[in-house]
């Protein structure tokens, strides 16, 4: 069987040294906004060379001066940002978005936080907004079920849409919570999912911090290409009847650097489990997690990998 | 200073700019440890003095000896390495190492200061102590998984059977050890902070191990602090650990508003949990100052946390802290939360008839 290789990254992507000091900086009042300005458009372009000179398929908005996945939403009237909370199983805090009114997406409201104007025209674009499930689960909505449904749904749609409107070529949702949720109700998930469906717009799913092996009819029904994070485990008996999937075969919360043969192995099992013939391979969650050198060195390896893996099974 | 409402700081506080500037500089090895100490010693005095004035029952100097509650065990333990700089929350990073070889034990990383503590403080000194559970949670494991994969295949049980190992010998060989001479060097409290306990609800049974083990044959009053975290994953473990007192994180989940209903409180819910539905009977550190935020906390509505606290809690069982350390909040803010919260005790005392 012959398979097409292609590789990306994904979610927020970590700072150097000298901007994690101009960002602080910059919070307490002691630097000007030309000169933060300034650090976030170099390391936005530091990451895009990074990303160029190691052949990835689509270039990621690095998202680096985002305070996590799901401020930029905060922006809208009826939604603030609320108390600090673990982010799954991390020593990494988010702030719970407070959803307390019915709210309708505002156009412009992700664009005040993407670097769409420095990612380099001759490449595809990409970037991650936070899912609908998880969003539905990672916040506090003041809403009964079904309007919480409605306005988180309407939320994500609208983001999605306007990333497409800004030029992304590819929009990957964070669904965390998909993966580590024991039980997922499924008609909830497919209720959330509808207006995002309605765009006809295409979108990967990005699942990690547990295992979907279990849950593949509900991935299956979602028709979207997702991804498996093999540090999660791989379970061979599981078909995966897709022709593209998302392998997550970087681990973005160890510094240890994969090996190939492991990674390879587990690789084919999902292949020769599945129909595909597209496999997109990237980190199993944000590289954020990550030190900046040791991120760059997991970004060298992952070309490695693409490499390797074409050279196996490529076309 | 209340009279039977106890009250304690949590552990760091902000370091003046010189001595900020000076540790940068030792750490950039530009000057030695004996010429940053004296900066150190004068600060961790002044510190020590504010907050016997502010009127605080357990008092540290606000971690002035240690750069940081992570950094310090991990330069001071054989086997870790700083890989660098890594997020916790929005613009808030701390350096993170890789652990690469085993771990051995190299020296009483707390002694000195504790030592130097106690000859200056009037009050009781209470001091605080990274647990192993939540060294080995931030730390990227290298050294114990790469030992598993020599037998395993799969990569869930080998990250388990790694950050155990790990916390174990973290526990045993370090931690214990340490608590020990302490107390043998008369610290009669002893703060173990373990933030990152709840973080993986499968490795509870490994949190209260670590714990067990690190605070084992201890003579000393051992509590324990946790913070940011779902207590409901903390609650079925509590009478295992062997300690009687928990420092928890409770305002940051809380309103501002005034008043003692469950309406009002809602970041207080647990206490219920805790005290009324499992029926733990120890003590609690209640934490009633948010130290993420630079407005500050009025005496009244500190007061009202701690009424809404004592229908559950008995008075003499409530210790009140700060919800975590506030190195997060510039010195005049910390203070200035800290004064109110002393304030706030004294109006709660007058009003449960306690003065």
């Amino acid at each position: 069987m012959k398979v097409e290789f292609k590789a990306y990254l994904t979610g927020i992507l970590p700072r150097d040294d000298y901007s994690i000091d101009i960002f602080k900086k910059f919070e307490w009042g002691i630097i000007d906004e030309k000169t933060y300005r300034e650090t976030v458009n170099k390391l936005v372009c530091k990451w895009v060379d990074i990303q160029v000179s190691n052949k990835l398929d689509f270039i990621h908005d690095p998202q680096v001066d985002w305070l996590d996945l799901f401020r930029f939403y905060s922006l809208i009237d009826g939604i603030s940002a609320g108390p600090l909370t673990r982010y799954f199983e991390n020593n990494y805090f988010y702030r719970k978005l407070i959803i307390s009114e019915k709210v309708d997406y505002e156009e412009g409201v992700l664009s005040f936080y993407t670097h769409h104007e420095l990612l380099p025209d001759d490449f595809p674009w990409k970037i991650t907004l936070p899912g609908p499930y998880t969003m539905y689960r990672l916040s506090a909505v003041n809403l009964d079920k079904e309007e919480a449904i409605d306005v988180i749904g309407k939320l994500v749609a609208g983001a999605v849409e306007e990333a497409f409107n800004l030029g992304y070529s590819l929009v990957d949702l964070h669904e965390p919570s998909l993966a580590y949720d024991n039980y997922v109700d499924e008609d909830l998930v497919l209720q959330l999912y509808r207006y995002i469906k309605r765009l006809k717009l295409p979108f990967h799913i990005q699942t990690f911090f547990g295992s979907i092996f279990d849950k593949m009819p509900l991935m299956l029904k979602l028709n979207a290409t997702f991804s498996i994070d093999i540090f999660e485990g791989v379970d061979d008996s599981v078909k995966i009847p897709v022709d593209r999937i998302i392998i997550g075969v970087i681990d973005s919360r160890n510094t240890l650097m994969e090996r190939f043969h492991y990674i390879s192995k587990y690789v084919s099992l999902i292949i020769d489990n599945s129909l595909v013939d597209t496999v997109y391979l990237t980190t199993n969650c944000d590289l954020d997690f990550l030190p900046y050198k040791s991120a760059i060195e997991k970004v060298l390896l992952l070309n490695e990998f693409k490499r390797r893996f074409t050279l196996e099974w490529g076309r | 200073m209340g009279k039977v409402i106890r009250t304690q700081e949590i552990g760091s506080l902000r370091k003046p700019p010189k001595l900020m500037e000076m540790w940068k500089s030792y750490l950039n090895k530009k000057i030695t440890f004996d010429e940053l100490l004296p900066e150190i010693r004068r600060v961790s005095v002044e510190n020590i003095k504010k907050l016997e004035e502010i009127g605080l029952t357990y008092v540290y100097d606000g971690e002035m000896h240690r750069w940081e509650m992570y950094y310090h065990p991990v330069t001071n333990i054989y086997g870790f390495e700083l890989v660098g700089q890594v997020r916790v929350m929005e613009n808030r990073y701390f350096v993170k190492a890789a652990v690469r070889k085993p771990i051995k034990f190299l020296k009483n990383y707390y002694l000195d200061e504790f030592l130097f503590i106690k000859k200056i403080a009037k009050t009781i000194v209470k001091i605080p102590v990274t647990g192993p559970y939540t060294i080995a949670d931030w730390t990227f494991n290298e050294y114990y998984v790469e030992k598993w994969f020599k037998t395993l295949d799969d990569m869930k049980i080998i990250r388990f059977n790694a950050k155990r190992d790990l916390v174990y010998d973290l526990a045993e060989k370090v931690i214990n050890p340490i608590l020990k001479e302490l107390a043998s060097n008369g610290a009669e409290r002893i703060q173990i902070d373990e933030p990152a306990a709840t973080t993986h609800p499968s490795e509870m049974g490994v949190f209260v191990d670590g714990f067990n083990l690190a605070v084992d044959g201890v003579d000393a009053t051992v509590t324990v602090h946790i913070c940011y975290s779902d207590y409901s994953i903390l609650t079925p473990y509590i009478l295992e650990m062997k300690t009687k007192h928990f420092a928890l994180e409770f305002a940051n989940r809380d309103s501002w508003k005034l008043g003692t209903s469950d309406k009002d409180r809602p970041g207080y819910s647990y206490l219920r949990e805790l005290y009324i539905e499992y029926g733990y009977d120890g003590e609690i550190g209640l934490g009633v100052i948010d130290v993420h935020t630079d407005a500050i906390e009025s005496p009244e509505l500190i007061r009202d946390r701690i009424l809404y606290a004592a229908k559950f809690v008995d008075p003499e069982k409530i210790v009140v802290n700060p919800d975590c350390g506030l190195r997060t909040r510039r010195r005049e803010i910390a203070f200035k939360k800290l004064e109110n919260m002393v304030k706030g005790v004294e109006l709660a005392e007058k009003e449960l008839g306690l003065l």
